[in-house]
């Protein structure tokens, strides 16, 4: 490969290259994610999905076409991306399976490319108990309607990067997740309320790149003075990226929920 | 935080030691173990006696593994080659994992026992299994 127009990151690309990562999700933000990791040239991907393309999917989930309708979504980027050289190990089936628990947890970092808050909170808490980092990615975009009920526009769309790293603050100190947060979900989701929720390519695009550019912070040490922010969040509506109110007092170099020291598995 | 205690002046002519309480990742991982709190030995820990340049009281590191089994946890006792670049265990180091490291990790296999040397910049590791000592790799948590 080459690395001339990647001069500016040092020895880091050697890091980025080696690392193991995992992607939580190959929907419409994790196949963005997988691409551009495979372009960057990391030698071992795992992408965990229990999912099957939807007709509905294509429109958003990079490198599908209407022949991969009915298969498993991880094999998409195996196969399209198969001549990049990179190993990409398809895992078909629930982050709480054996095989996706493993996996994460011996990876170097793990993104998180899901739709339910409860998914996320699963991401964090195995890869705390390994020490693992987490770069979450989400968007969402609340549709208004008119008086036919036809949507036609949207009231918000927008969405978050959010960083988190073992000793330091996690999804929950930064509000990100939360026990009310996580009780809403499940209601609405008993509900049926969920279905059909809005995306679009374009907003995946930029958050999902976003995330990978953190990846570089962490990895090659591509960040400014001020460091990491740790919970981006992003308006497509006013077309503005910048760092999460929630971020304002709050010391990002704690956590009070996951202790480092109760990491790992007590087997007793 | 380990190498910078490690880096301290020497003890008694030889070189500093430490404990690092261990587990694995869970009980899907047990490929994968996780160091969660290192401890420096004390100065009473040290030996003046014996003739290799890491003396200490192996009864002192006895006493760190009961405490790091009443937290469920294993330990690796870690030190430090002062170069950079991949470091690796010197002969005298592989006796200590193989008369001390290795029966340590026979006693108690519910959490992962070894031997962890940092360089400067890099590090590698050892495990006690029922077979031996087995090679790893390690990898540092990415920070900010």
């Amino acid at each position: 490969m080459d690395d001339s127009r990647l001069r500016f990151l040092g020895d880091g690309i050697r890091r980025v290259r080696d690392a193991r990562v995992t992607v939580v999700g190959a929907g419409g933000t994790g196949s963005h994610i997988v691409q551009q990791l495979a372009h960057l040239g990391l030698q071992a991907i795992i992408l965990i999905d229990p999912d099957t393309l939807d007709p509905s999917n294509i429109n958003r989930v990079v490198l599908s076409h209407a022949g991969f309708v009915g298969k498993p979504k991880t094999l998409i980027p195996t196969k399209r991306l198969r001549k990049l050289n990179t190993d990409i190990v398809p895992i078909s089936e629930s982050l709480e399976s054996a095989d996706a628990i493993a996996a994460l947890q011996s990876s170097d970092l793990c993104f998180g490319a899901v739709d339910h808050f409860g998914t996320r909170h699963l991401i964090e808490y195995f890869a705390r108990m390994a020490l693992v980092p987490v770069i979450d990615v989400g968007t969402q975009i609340v549709p208004s309607f008119d008086k036919g009920a036809r949507k036609t526009g949207a009231t918000s769309a927008g969405g978050q990067v959010v960083t988190s790293i073992p000793g330091e603050a996690c999804f929950w100190c930064m509000g990100f997740l939360s026990d009310g947060l996580l009780t809403r979900e499940r209601t609405r989701y008993a509900d049926g309320d969920a279905q059909f929720e809005q995306q679009v390519i374009s907003m995946n695009g930029i958050l999902a790149s976003q995330a990978v550019t953190n990846m570089l912070a962490l990895f090659a040490g591509f960040v400014g003075p001020a460091g990491l922010t740790r919970y981006i969040s992003y308006n497509a509506l006013t077309q503005q990226m910048g760092a999460h109110p929630n971020l304002i007092g709050l010391n990002v170099d704690d956590c009070t929920h996951y202790d480092v020291i109760s990491a790992g598995w007590a087997a007793r | 935080m380990m190498r910078a205690d490690l880096l301290r002046a020497p003890i008694m002519g030889g070189e500093r030691l430490g404990v690092a309480l261990s587990r694995y990742a869970s009980r899907y991982t047990q490929d994968t173990m996780v160091l969660v709190q290192y401890i420096g030995l004390p100065l009473t820990a040290y030996s003046a006696s014996g003739s290799a340049p890491i003396s200490f009281e192996t009864r002192w590191l006895m006493k760190m593994a009961q405490d790091a089994a009443r937290k469920n946890a294993g330990i690796f006792l870690v030190h430090l080659h002062e170069h950079r670049g991949k470091p690796w265990f010197s002969p005298i180091d592989m006796e200590t994992n193989r008369t001390i490291v290795q029966p340590l990790a026979l006693i108690d296999q519910t959490s992962p026992t070894g031997a962890l040397v940092l360089s400067l910049d890099d590090a590698a590791a050892v495990v006690g299994r029922s077979d031996g000592l087995v090679a790893i790799s390690v990898r540092q948590v990415a920070t900010t």
